[in-house]
């Protein structure tokens, strides 16, 4: 899994999306195959994703599947969340680490759902990782994390009680 | 302008995933100590998007483009934020929903 875990802001949560099965997980089929424990690590601050080849393929499969143009609702948004949690799941974040907030939106042109978990760690500084989701030809959403460069560092606007969102600018990078 | 709305989560219509946390038993309060679980915010984002579509309506319902749940420092609250309409104009709808009965998550609008 990619994670992009920028040192940002008003510090305070770090991020992640993940799949997360959960009611309504799908369109059509269970998800849960599609949660995969082996994605990262769960805990903030880490990088796994470019280090471990099993991780690397992730974005091979970036773009949605199937004929017809997937219009996202906003219960996709909110499903897209407990897919990510589900992973979060399957590897606990660091000790001490809190996960604070939740950002999920419409990112690459509306065609996938771009999340973003805002963790503080245990030394009272901020993390985030950020996945995208998307549903596949079988009506499953996927979630994978991101493997972009220009992600690394990446403001997120989102993050932050004080800080005035603005969700244009976390969008562009997809 | 946004139409002023406030909702209450009731541990009723919480119950499903907060009692799975072990926050809100049936009709029981968030207990000294609990705080609101990763399940928790997300359940919470999506009642309040329920809420948002039946006081904004279908049309706002639709242009919502992003969500975001952030809990506060204590623990026992949540700030959600709906994004909707034309981005550029990025417009949403905040909600500050704090602890204040046993079992309840009282929920309202924050002017923009």
């Amino acid at each position: 899994m990619t994670i992009a875990s920028p040192s940002f802001l008003v510090g305070t949560l770090a991020v992640i999306a993940m799949g997360v099965t959960g009611c309504g997980a799908s369109r059509g089929d269970d998800d849960s195959s599609s949660v995969r424990p082996e994605e990262g690590n769960g805990s903030p601050g880490n990088d796994d994703g470019a280090e471990n080849p099993a991780l690397s393929g992730e974005n091979e499969d970036s773009e949605p599947k199937g004929d017809q143009p997937v219009v996202y609702t906003p219960e996709d948004l909110v499903e897209a969340m407990r897919k990510t949690l589900l992973k979060i799941k399957s590897k606990p974040l660091a000790e001490g680490a809190q996960l604070l907030q939740f950002s999920s939106w419409k990112a690459k042109g509306d065609k996938d759902i771009g999340v973003e978990l805002g963790i503080r760690l245990a030394d009272q500084t901020d993390s985030a990782r950020n996945l995208f989701c998307h549903f596949h030809g079988d009506g499953v959403m996927a979630c994978h994390s991101i493997q972009a460069p220009g992600l690394a560092g990446n403001p997120q606007p989102f993050l932050g009680e004080s800080k005035s969102p603005d969700p244009v600018d976390p969008i562009d990078p997809f | 302008m946004l139409k002023q709305l406030s909702f209450r989560a009731a541990a009723g219509a919480l119950s499903g995933l907060l009692a799975v946390a072990g926050l809100f038993g049936s009709g029981a309060a968030l207990a000294d100590g609990e705080i609101l679980t990763p399940e928790n915010l997300v359940e919470l984002s999506a009642i309040g998007l329920e809420e948002f579509r039946s006081e904004l309506g279908e049309e706002a319902y639709s242009q919502i483009y992003a969500i975001t749940t952030l809990r506060n420092e204590d623990g026992d609250g949540a700030t959600l934020k709906y994004y909707y309409g034309n981005r550029e104009d990025a417009v949403y709808a905040t909600f500050f929903c704090h602890e204040h009965d046993p079992g309840e998550l009282d929920c309202h609008e924050v002017p923009q």
